[in-house]
């Protein structure tokens, strides 16, 4: 997709104090395009929704690496979250709606649900016990201001 | 960032926090079942008049409240909802299964 203009490559570890860190390192990224709430609520709640599934389901609240990348290429805005832990055996069906592995922990089953809603572009990538890749694409609406 | 409770007779009211997400919400569902433990409640109120974050672990959180207060035969009220949190709250069709009574103001803090 040509040249990036802006990007940001982060590492921290899966633990759930960083869902809120990873919201505000997204929001600072984006502060130059000048995006509205919508669109910054959409972008933080997709990325929340990918970072928490690492911290839970990528290692099961155990802790380990994640690894987050944020791009912007014009008003593209482009993340990936990363982790090394148990993967996904059935992407497909970790994306529907409702669907959850753990139930017990009250969890929605709407993560995925909410990251497709609010952006663009979502594609996971997942390999069993080595880890899984969630990148996510949306574009911004032109602000009609200077960046 | 914490949540506050106040009890009134059988009607618990949860002062949800700015971010309503799976870090807070794990806090906030240990620290709500021992007030529904106690057994006089069958009201619970989740104010959202701060709340200017929620993700699908807070859908998760609340709905929980909802399945344990069915079980003693109460309900699940939610209010002071804001434009972000409500566009949650709908999508997710929790509007079919609790009360939710919207901010009067339109503004985002």
């Amino acid at each position: 997709m040509g040249e990036i203009e802006n990007y940001m490559k982060i590492e921290l570890p899966a633990i759930s104090e960083n869902e809120g860190l990873a919201r505000m390192l997204v929001s600072a990224f984006l502060l130059p395009l000048n995006p509205t709430v919508e669109e910054l609520a959409d972008v933080k709640t997709a990325l929340s929704e990918a970072v928490t599934n690492a911290v839970i389901h990528g290692y099961e609240g155990r802790g380990g690496t994640m690894e987050i990348t944020f791009e912007r290429k014009g008003r593209v805005v482009l993340f990936q979250v990363s982790d090394y832990g148990v993967g996904i055996p059935d992407v497909d069906k970790a994306m529907e709606p409702l669907f959850t592995t753990k139930p017990e922990m009250e969890r929605s089953g709407m993560g995925f649900t909410f990251m497709e809603a609010f952006m663009d572009e979502v594609k996971v990538d997942s390999v069993p016990q080595k880890g899984t890749v969630v990148r996510m694409k949306k574009k911004l609406e032109e602000c009609g201001c200077e960046v | 960032m914490e949540a506050e409770y106040k009890v009134e007779e059988q009607v618990l009211t949860i002062y949800l926090p700015k971010e309503l997400d799976h870090h807070v919400a794990d806090k906030i569902r240990r620290e709500s079942d021992t007030f529904l433990e106690e057994g006089q409640i069958r009201k619970v109120i989740f104010d959202f008049s701060d709340t200017i974050f929620m993700d699908s672990s807070g859908i998760g959180m609340v709905l929980g409240r909802v399945k344990r207060l069915r079980l003693l035969g109460g309900s699940v009220e939610a209010c002071q909802v804001g434009n972000s949190v409500y566009r949650i709250l709908n999508m997710s069709g929790l509007e079919r299964v609790i009360s939710i009574k919207r901010r009067e103001t339109t503004w985002e803090k």
